[in-house]
């Protein structure tokens, strides 16, 4: 009863897009608390210079391997560094790192995906075939031979872990786009004469983007775990920036003696992706206006 | 005189090319149209009714179907030879297509509103407010409240969204309406209604129409003249008065002897026996000849030519001089 009047009232009132699909996220309980969490671990990071108790980098040779006490909450590494400011530190350059990358991978698929499947014939067969090449190169050898290429560093490892993940979002979207395209609606727009850059991004990419943003939220977790990978090859962000798959890495070796060394940000990255997951799925349900109430 | 014809159809040719098979999809239909008039284009499935609307509009698709020959004169204008650029100033804006199917010829995730919207803002020089009061008042004008403007589709009645399809087509207050077959996915009731809209809102803004049905009733509620398709030919042209009064070719008295009639007493229905031609493989004569009852020899050997049979009837029939028969 309440609902519909609710319902009644807001008919008619211009609702941005984004505060709707906020709305219907925040209904599906999952979602709603997968959002939370990633916000929480997302605020920690961005403020992690005013959190962080200690410098991230700041070594006490006096105070290595402590356990947790009231002065390092998480206590302190081989270098005597105070861990927690670490860890808030590491997920600065994980998250940042997985959203860059995935935004990257995503923003030129999707561009490449969209000019294949809407054009189709030679503009489709040329782009697919650049995907074929790109695709039959091991994922991880792809990655390491960039970073080798590139250099190493947290842009290059950036944009070495995007370049692996565009042929796949560019073929997921394309498939979208060829069943779409031949869909009454679009020839609808073609009769009004609506310029084929808007029939692309305005018509036929919001309704193919959706198993995209799933795919990619859920990406982030890959790419972060990828990122902790090429750390521990000595390639992608190097000491002493504390990203979380090099903290794992380092603490490998004192797994016998200090295991909450390694816990602790395994923990965090388990966390977020768990998190990253959960929101996903959600905003993929949020997004498709047939799913609304 | 043929300058001053709102719209001519001359000679018009399309094929479909598939797997090294073409498809006769139209052959040599030629019509005209006056301001103001409907031509109802009646006759079975995969006729060819579609495909004559779409090159009028031009949004057939290339491949596979490729025009082959003929004229489309839109104000003594050839919408054929027209490059891009100027025929984008015509479609949506002179000529706007209805589909068929109010299911599907809405974008599900737009705001129905927003998408009458883009017509607006795509072919007049408007603002972005103007345009939204222009779409709303489009969507009053077909009997939506406007504060249903920031819906989505899947939230409307298949009737409602037919009428937003037509609010969307009449945005822009086209010349010339193609509607494809409007009613065909709306029950009968729903039907009234929309064609009833449809009749109002042509009379309000002069607008000339083809409707594509395979409806009798609806063309005779609607239409000026009628055409009647078959096999991609017109085989029989004429006014409203000629095609139900006086249908000539076989084809069209058989379909009028498909349907029920009030006056009439009849035990059965008498159907057109067999199947349309494959249209990838046409039969030498006359398209009809294969199922047509009353055939002879001549008609199976060589194309049947349109024959006048007074004023604006024409019949492609060579038994058609003979009126007196039927």
């Amino acid at each position: 009863m309440l609902n519909s009047e609710k319902e009644q009232q807001g008919r008619g009132k211009k609702q941005s897009q984004l505060r709707e699909v906020l709305k219907r996220l925040m209904k599906n309980k999952t979602a709603a608390v997968g959002m939370v969490i990633f916000l929480i671990i997302a605020l920690a990071s961005v403020l992690a210079p005013v959190l962080a108790p200690y410098d991230y980098a700041q070594m006490n040779l006096d105070e290595t391997f402590q356990t947790p006490s009231r002065e390092h909450l998480l206590g302190t590494d081989e270098y005597g560094r105070d861990y927690l400011s670490r860890i808030l530190y590491g997920g600065r350059f994980s998250l940042g790192l997985g959203l860059c990358a995935q935004l990257f991978s995503l923003f030129f698929g999707v561009i490449l995906g969209c000019f294949a499947g809407y054009y189709g014939g030679k503009t489709d067969n040329l782009i697919m075939r650049i995907c074929d090449v790109w695709q039959s190169i091991p994922g991880i050898l792809f990655t390491i031979i960039l970073c080798a290429a590139l250099g190493t560093g947290w842009i290059n490892t950036v944009i070495a872990m995007g370049l692996g993940g565009i042929p796949g979002n560019c073929r997921m979207i394309r498939a979208q786009l060829l069943s779409l395209r031949e869909r009454e609606f679009i020839e609808a727009e073609h009769a009004i004469n609506c310029p084929s850059g808007k029939i692309m991004f305005r018509h036929l990419l919001p309704n193919a983007i959706s198993p995209l943003i799933v795919s990619s939220t859920m990406g982030i977790g890959n790419t972060i775990n990828g990122a902790a990978g090429l750390a521990y090859l000595g390639l992608g962000v190097q000491p002493p920036t504390p990203e979380w798959g090099a903290l794992i890495s380092a603490a490998r070796a004192q797994i016998r003696y200090y295991p909450y060394l390694i816990l602790y940000p395994g923990l965090m990255l388990a966390i977020t992706i768990l998190s990253l997951n959960m929101f996903g799925d959600g905003l993929r349900d949020a997004m498709d206006p047939k799913l609304k109430n | 005189m043929k300058d001053n014809q709102f719209l001519s159809v001359e000679d018009l040719v399309v094929e479909y090319t598939s797997n090294d098979q073409v498809i006769h999809a139209v052959n040599r239909v030629s019509f005209r149209l006056d301001k103001g008039q409907t031509l109802g284009l009646v006759g079975e499935t995969g006729a060819g009714k579609t495909t004559i609307a779409k090159s009028i509009i031009g949004i057939l698709p290339d491949p596979p179907a490729k025009v082959r020959g003929g004229r489309i004169l839109l104000e003594g204008e050839d919408l054929l030879q027209l490059d891009d650029r100027h025929m984008q100033k015509i479609r949506g804006k002179k000529i706007s297509m209805v589909f068929q199917d109010p299911m599907t010829a809405l974008n599900p995730n737009m705001k129905v509103g927003h998408q009458i919207q883009e017509v607006v803002e795509l072919h007049e020089n408007v603002s972005r407010k103007e345009a939204e009061e222009h779409a709303k008042r489009m969507l009053e004008m077909v009997g939506i409240p406007r504060d249903r403007f920031y819906e989505y589709p899947h939230q409307f009645s298949g009737g409602m969204k037919q009428r937003v399809i037509i609010a969307m087509a009449l945005a822009c207050k086209p010349d010339l309406l193609l509607a494809d077959e409007p009613t065909t996915a709306l029950d009968v009731t729903i039907q009234a209604q929309v064609l009833e809209l449809i009749k109002n809102l042509k009379v309000e803004q002069q607008t000339s129409m083809i409707l594509i049905t395979h409806d009798l009733g609806v063309v005779a509620g609607l239409c000026d003249y009628v055409g009647v398709v078959y096999a991609g030919e017109i085989i029989e042209y004429g006014t409203l008065e000629d095609i139900f009064d006086h249908p000539t070719h076989p084809y069209t008295i058989g379909l009028f002897g498909a349907l029920p009639s009030m006056g009439k007493r009849v035990k059965r229905l008498s159907p057109i026996h067999g199947l349309p031609p494959d249209p990838s493989k046409l039969p030498e004569g006359c398209s009809f000849s294969p199922r047509c009852p009353r055939a002879t020899e001549a008609c199976k050997k060589a194309p049947v030519e349109m024959r006048n049979l007074g004023g604006t009837h024409e019949c492609r029939c060579i038994l058609a001089d003979k009126p007196g028969d039927r």
